[in-house]
C-alpha cells in the first residue's frame, strides 16, 4: 500500500504509455526513430522524456556528435546545378569552344569555380583565351550524389567528406542526440503511477475517469487575475443606506424637479427679496424659461406677511414684488421641495423626506462644485419643539454611525430657534447640517397651525470625509477604475 | 455668514477679556471663530445681526452675558445743529442722517468703521443699491445746511474721498473704481443724488465721499448720511450705527432732521418696541419649562428690558437695533440661547409611523441589481451641462432645454434633458477599459407649459456598452432582459427615424407597459469620430418617469 507514488502530467502520461506500447524494453532508441515510431513532434518528446526520466521511468543518453548538413552553397548546387556542369552545356550549345569573354558573360562570378573543376575532371582544355570541350560524353558531377547522401542523411566515406569539404558544399555542425531506453521494470513503475490533471473536466466526470486522476496541486498564493465587477456608484450606495435610514424612522420620501420660483425657494421661507444670496452672484436664475406661475391668493398672503407681517410678526417692512418672486431659479436648497409638501396641509402626525441636486453660484475647485446634494426632512406631531428636533437629528444621526456629534445655535430665514450640527469624523468636526423649526410667518402664509421642524443636510462633504476623499470633483468622477476601487462600507453600515 | 477681522489687542480692550477668554464667550453670542492669527481674529457673525457687526456691538451683547451690564443701555437723545433739505429725487427717495460726538476716531478704529460700513451695505443694504452709508468729519462740514439733490452730473464738481483734484461727477461715475462699481444704481441718463453742505460737495450716494469731509485719524465727531429706495432699512441702519457708534463715547445721539416732499424726519429713533410673550409658548416651543424669574433674567442678560405683567406672560422691551426680533418666537430662541443648548435634553422619537420611499425609488434599486448583474457599472455625472453638447449627443430638441441665465462657464450652460451625451463622454474618459459597460440613473428636465414651473422632470436610465464589436443586438439584448425581468413586457418597437445619434437602421424606439419607452442603437460613427473614441458603441435610453403617477 505504502509504494511511492510518482505524478505525472496528463501529457507525460500519453507519451509514456504510448512508448510502452510501442517501443521494445532495454533498448535504446534515437529520438528520432521514437518521434518516427509514436508519430509525435521531437522536440516535444525530448523534453517530456527528460521529465520522464528525471522521475526514473524512462533512462536516456544525450550524445552530442557532428553532423554533416549541406551549405547554402551546395543546396544552391543541388537545385541549379553545378558551374562545370553548365559550363559544359554551354560548350555543348556552342558547338564546343567558346572565348572565355563569352564564358564569363554567361556564367558570371561562377565563371572561375566551373574552370577549375571541369579543368580538374578534364572535361575542357583552357588555352589562349578559348576553352574547348574535351569530353563527348554527358557528364555530372560527382560531388552532386555525396551532397544528396548528406541531404537525406546516409553515410558518406572520408574522402568524399574531404571533397566536399574542400568546396565549401557541407558544414559540420554538433549536434546533440537524445536516446531512450525504457527499462524492463517498466510495468512495475506503471503501477504506481498517478496522472495529475490540471482542470477537472466535463469528459472526467461523465467517464468517470476522475477516478484514476490527481488533481495537481496549486500555488493557491499565486496572484489571481483582476476582474471588474459591475458597481452601483458609492456615492449611491450611501444615498441608498440614507433612504433605508429614513424610511425605518417613518419618513414617507417625496421629490420634486430642481427648478423652482424665487417664490417657493425663498419667498414662501420668509426669505426677503432684499437677503443677498437673492442675487447672480449666489442663485442660477433661468434664462430659459425665465418666468413661473404664482397662485395669485398665495402671492397676496406673501406680500402681506413680508411687508406688514402676519401672525404677531412685525414682517419685514418692505414692498414685495410679485415679479422677483415668478423669476425661475435653480433651487438653492432641498427646503423649497419641502415647502411645497408643506402647502398641501398635510394631516400631523407626518414625516417626509427628500433628497435631490441643490445648486449654488460657485467656481468648481477642490472644494466647491455649482451644484452638490441635500436630504431635507419636515415632520410635525405632538410635541414637536426643539426638544423634539434635537431627539430626531440625535436618532438619525446615531443610525447614520455617528457616536460623536454636536449642536449650536445659528441663523436661516426660515427657521427660528435654528440649529447646525456637526458629527466627528476622524479628528475633524464636521458641519453637516441646519436645522429649526419653521417660521410663524411662514406657516401662517401656507394656512399651517402646528408647527413643523426642519432640518437639511449636504450630502457631498460627508460622503466625502466618509470616504477619505479630498477632492469633491471624485464624486462624479467617471473613472471607471476608481469607481470599481471604492470598498464598500456594509462594516460601518452594518455597525461592526 | 459675514465675516470681520479684528486686531487681537483691539478685541481684548474693547471686551475686557484676554483673548482665550473671549474666544469661549464670543462661541456664546453666536460669533464663530473663523480663524485666529498672530495679531487679528477673524470671526463669522450671524446674517441676522448687524448690531454685532462691530467691537462695541459685541461688546454690548458680552457685557449683559457676563452680567457686567443688563437690561437695554440708556441712550441719550439730543438735538444737533444739522438738517437736512430734500428735493425730490425719485432714484433714492430716502434720506436721513444722525451725529455722534466724541467717536474719537484712531487708525485701528478707522478700519473697523470701514468694515462695519460694507458689511452694513452687504446685510441691508443690497451692495448699496437699498441703502448707503456716508460717514464725515462733522468739523470739516463747510455748513450745519445739508441739501439733498438730483443734479446734472456736467455740473458737479468736487474731489472724490482719496483723490487729489476735483473732477465732474461724470468723470467720477464712469472712470473711477467706486464710480464703475456703483455708479448706475441710482443715476437716470444724466442725473445722480448729490449731498450739499452749503454749496460744496459731501456725498454722490451711493458712490462715494467728497474728499473735504474725509474721517482720518483724530476726527473726533462723526456726521452719518444715510440715503436708500425705502425708509425702513435706512432708519433701521441709521439706529444701528448710531447705538454702535455712540457706544464708543457717553450713548449721546444727536438728531438730524429732515425735510423733504415725501415727509419730514426726526431721527435716529431709540424707541423700544414691546412683545409680550406667554411662558407657555415658550416652553411649547422650547421643549422645557422656564419660571419667569428665569425667562426675566435670560432677557435681561440679552440686553432686552422685561417685565411680568401677569403670572405666566411678560412683556418684553426690543431696543430699536435689534432688528432681527421679528416676533415672539425670536425671543424665544434668546431664552434658549442663555441657557445654551445643553441645557436642553433630547427626547428620542416615539412615536411610530410607516415610512415609504418613491416608487421610483424602488424601480431603481431593482434595475441597479439587474445591470450591475449583467456586469454594467454605475457613474454619477453633472447636471450642469452644455446645452451645444445635449443637442449634439443627445436625441434633444434646442427648445425642450432649460437653460441658465448666469451659468460659471460656457460647459455649463443648461440642465441635462438626456444623459446620453455625458454618457458618451465618460465612455471616451476609459478607452482602456474595454469592453466597457456603464449606465447611469437620474433625473432630467424639460420646458413645458403644463406647471407652474414651466420645467418638468423625466426620469432616464442611460446604458452604454463599448467593445471591439458593440452592436444593436447587444444593448437590445439588456434592454430587453432588463424591462422583462422587472415585469416590463414589450409593447411596440419601430425604427428610430431622423435620429442623429444613431445608425439608421440600426436604432430603434421602444414602447413598455406601465408607460416605460426608451431609444437604443448603435452610435453613428461620426459621433464616435468627434468624441475621439476609436471603439463602436451601443446604448439606451430608457424613460420610466410614468411607471409612477404624481
Amino acid at each position: 500500500m505504502d509504494k511511492p507514488t510518482i505524478s505525472l502530467s496528463e501529457s507525460e502520461y500519453k507519451v509514456l504509455t504510448k512508448a510502452v506500447e510501442n517501443l521494445d524494453r532495454d533498448k535504446e532508441y534515437s529520438i528520432v526513430e521514437v518521434a518516427e515510431i509514436l508519430g509525435e513532434d521531437r522536440s516535444r518528446l525530448e523534453a517530456i522524456f527528460r521529465l520522464l526520466s528525471s522521475k526514473n521511468l524512462v533512462r536516456i543518453r544525450e550524445e552530442e556528435i557532428e553532423e554533416v548538413v549541406v551549405s547554402d552553397e551546395g543546396k544552391k548546387y543541388l537545385e541549379e546545378g553545378f558551374p562545370e556542369e553548365k559550363l559544359v552545356n554551354i560548350l555543348r550549345r556552342e558547338g564546343g569552344q567558346i572565348t572565355l569573354d563569352r564564358a564569363r558573360e554567361a556564367l558570371g562570378d561562377l565563371l572561375d569555380i566551373a574552370i577549375i573543376n571541369a579543368a580538374r575532371k578534364k572535361w575542357i582544355v583552357l588555352s589562349e583565351g578559348t576553352i574547348r570541350l574535351s569530353t563527348t560524353t554527358s557528364v555530372s558531377a560527382e560531388e552532386r550524389d555525396y551532397l544528396r547522401k548528406v541531404a537525406s542523411g546516409e553515410k558518406i566515406n572520408s574522402s568524399e567528406l574531404r571533397a566536399l569539404k574542400k568546396r565549401r558544399l557541407v558544414r559540420v555542425v554538433k549536434k546533440k542526440h537524445t536516446y531512450v531506453i525504457i527499462p524492463k521494470d517498466i510495468d512495475y513503475l506503471l503501477n504506481r503511477i498517478v496522472v495529475e490533471v490540471g482542470a477537472l473536466t466535463k469528459d472526467y466526470l461523465v467517464s468517470g475517469r476522475w477516478r484514476q486522476i490527481r488533481l495537481r496541486e496549486y500555488n493557491i498564493a499565486a496572484q489571481p487575475p483582476k476582474l471588474r465587477p459591475g458597481r452601483t456608484h458609492f456615492f449611491q450606495d450611501f444615498i441608498e443606506f440614507l433612504r433605508d435610514i429614513m424610511k425605518e424612522l417613518g419618513f414617507v420620501e417625496v421629490v420634486d424637479s430642481p427648478v423652482e420660483l424665487e417664490f417657493w425657494n425663498y419667498d414662501i421661507l420668509y426669505q426677503p427679496q432684499y437677503h443677498p444670496a437673492r442675487s447672480e452672484t449666489d442663485t442660477f436664475y433661468l434664462y430659459y424659461p425665465s418666468l413661473g406661475d404664482i397662485d395669485p391668493s398665495l402671492a397676496e398672503r406673501v406680500a402681506i406677511a413680508h411687508s406688514k407681517g402676519v401672525a404677531g410678526s412685525t414682517g419685514w417692512g418692505y414692498k414685495w414684488s410679485e415679479e422677483i418672486a415668478r423669476k425661475l431659479i435653480l433651487r438653492s436648497h432641498t427646503t423649497a421641495v419641502s415647502a411645497r409638501i408643506l402647502a398641501r396641509k398635510p394631516k400631523p402626525p407626518f414625516r417626509f423626506f427628500t433628497i435631490g441636486r441643490v445648486y449654488r453660484v460657485e467656481k468648481v475647485d477642490a472644494k466647491h462644485l455649482p451644484e452638490f446634494h441635500q436630504m431635507d426632512g419636515i415632520a410635525s406631531e405632538e410635541n414637536t419643539n426643539l426638544r423634539w428636533l434635537l431627539g430626531m437629528l440625535s436618532e438619525i444621526l446615531e443610525r447614520m454611525g455617528f457616536s460623536e456629534y454636536k449642536f449650536r445655535f445659528a441663523y436661516f430665514p426660515f427657521t427660528e430657534p435654528s440649529i447646525e450640527g456637526y458629527v466627528k469624523i476622524g479628528d475633524t468636526w464636521i458641519e453637516i447640517l441646519g436645522a429649526g423649526l419653521f417660521r410663524p410667518e411662514m406657516l401662517e402664509v401656507l394656512g399651517v397651525n402646528y408647527p413643523v421642524a426642519a432640518w437639511g443636510i449636504g450630502l457631498e462633504r460627508l460622503v466625502m470625509a466618509l470616504y477619505g476623499l479630498n477632492d469633491i470633483r471624485q464624486l462624479y468622477s467617471g473613472e471607471v477604475e476608481f469607481i470599481q476601487s471604492m470598498k464598500i462600507r456594509w462594516k460601518k453600515h452594518a455597525n461592526i | 455668514m459675514p465675516t470681520f477681522r479684528y486686531a487681537t489687542n483691539r478685541v481684548e480692550k474693547v471686551l475686557g477679556l484676554k483673548i482665550d477668554e473671549a474666544i469661549k464667550v464670543l462661541e456664546k453670542v453666536k460669533a464663530e471663530i473663523e480663524s485666529v492669527g498672530e495679531d487679528y481674529l477673524v470671526i463669522e457673525l450671524e446674517v441676522d445681526r448687524p448690531d454685532m457687526y462691530s467691537l462695541e456691538g459685541i461688546k454690548r451683547q458680552i457685557d449683559g452675558l457676563l452680567g457686567r451690564e443688563v437690561g437695554i443701555p440708556r441712550y441719550t437723545l439730543v438735538d444737533s445743529d444739522i438738517s437736512i433739505k430734500a428735493d425730490s429725487v425719485p432714484p433714492r427717495p430716502y434720506v436721513a442722517g444722525a451725529v455722534i460726538w466724541d467717536v474719537n476716531v484712531d487708525e485701528f478704529f478707522i478700519e473697523e468703521l470701514i468694515q462695519f460700513q460694507e458689511k452694513l451695505h452687504n446685510a441691508i443694504g443690497r451692495n448699496r443699491s437699498r441703502v448707503a452709508i456716508g460717514l464725515h468729519d462733522l468739523d470739516k462740514l463747510p455748513s450745519r445746511e445739508i441739501r439733498y439733490v438730483l443734479d446734472d452730473i456736467d455740473r458737479v464738481y468736487f474731489t472724490p474721498l482719496h483723490y487729489d483734484r476735483k473732477m465732474s461727477l461724470r468723470e467720477v461715475l464712469e472712470t473711477t473704481q467706486q464710480g464703475i462699481l456703483y455708479g448706475s444704481i441710482s443715476r437716470r441718463d444724466n442725473k445722480h443724488p448729490v449731498l450739499y453742505s452749503g454749496t460744496e460737495v459731501i456725498s454722490v450716494p451711493p458712490v462715494i465721499n467728497s474728499d473735504i469731509t474725509a474721517i482720518e485719524p483724530g476726527t473726533k465727531n462723526i456726521f452719518i448720511d444715510i440715503t436708500g429706495t425705502e425708509l425702513k432699512p435706512i432708519l433701521d441702519t441709521l439706529s444701528i450705527l448710531a447705538a454702535n457708534l455712540s457706544e464708543r463715547s457717553n450713548r449721546v445721539i444727536g438728531y438730524v432732521t429732515v425735510s423733504s416732499p415725501i415727509g419730514n424726519l426726526k431721527e435716529p429713533s431709540m424707541e423700544v418696541k414691546e412683545m409680550r410673550i406667554s411662558l407657555s409658548y415658550i416652553s411649547s416651543m422650547l421643549g422645557k419649562n422656564y419660571t419667569s424669574e428665569e425667562v426675566i433674567n435670560a432677557l435681561k442678560r440679552a440686553r432686552f428690558d422685561v417685565e411680568e405683567v401677569q403670572l405666566n406672560d411678560v412683556v418684553v422691551k426690543i431696543p430699536r437695533y435689534r432688528i432681527d426680533i421679528l416676533h415672539q418666537i425670536d425671543i424665544v430662541e434668546e431664552i434658549a440661547l442663555f441657557y445654551g443648548i445643553e441645557s436642553i435634553d433630547y427626547i428620542k422619537p416615539t412615536l411610530m409611523l410607516r415610512g415609504r420611499l418613491t416608487g421610483y425609488t424602488y424601480w431603481e434599486r431593482a434595475a441597479r441589481q439587474i445591470l450591475t448583474g449583467l456586469g454594467f457599472t454605475e457613474v454619477m455625472t453633472y447636471t450642469l451641462v452644455s446645452c451645444k453638447q445635449q443637442t449634439q449627443l443627445g436625441e434633444v430638441s434646442d427648445h425642450l432645454l432649460v437653460k441658465i441665465k448666469n451659468p460659471v462657464s460656457t460647459g455649463t450652460d443648461c440642465l441635462r434633458a438626456s444623459l446620453i451625451p455625458k454618457l458618451i463622454e465618460t465612455a471616451s474618459l476609459n478607452k482602456q477599459y474595454i469592453p466597457l459597460r456603464l449606465f447611469e440613473l437620474g433625473e432630467v428636465v424639460i420646458t413645458t407649459d403644463k406647471n407652474d414651473k414651466k420645467v418638468e422632470s423625466k426620469r432616464k436610465l442611460a446604458i452604454i456598452y463599448m467593445d471591439d464589436k458593440a452592436g444593436y443586438e447587444d444593448i437590445q439584448a439588456v434592454v430587453y432582459t432588463l424591462l422583462e425581468t422587472m415585469g416590463h413586457s414589450i409593447e411596440k418597437i419601430e425604427p428610430l427615424v431622423n435620429t442623429k445619434v444613431f445608425i439608421k437602421g440600426r436604432a430603434a424606439s421602444l414602447r413598455a407597459s406601465n408607460g416605460i419607452t426608451a431609444i437604443l442603437g448603435e452610435v453613428h460613427p461620426e459621433i464616435i469620430e468627434i468624441i475621439g473614441i476609436d471603439y463602436p458603441i451601443a446604448l439606451a435610453e430608457i424613460d420610466y418617469t410614468d411607471i409612477v403617477k404624481l
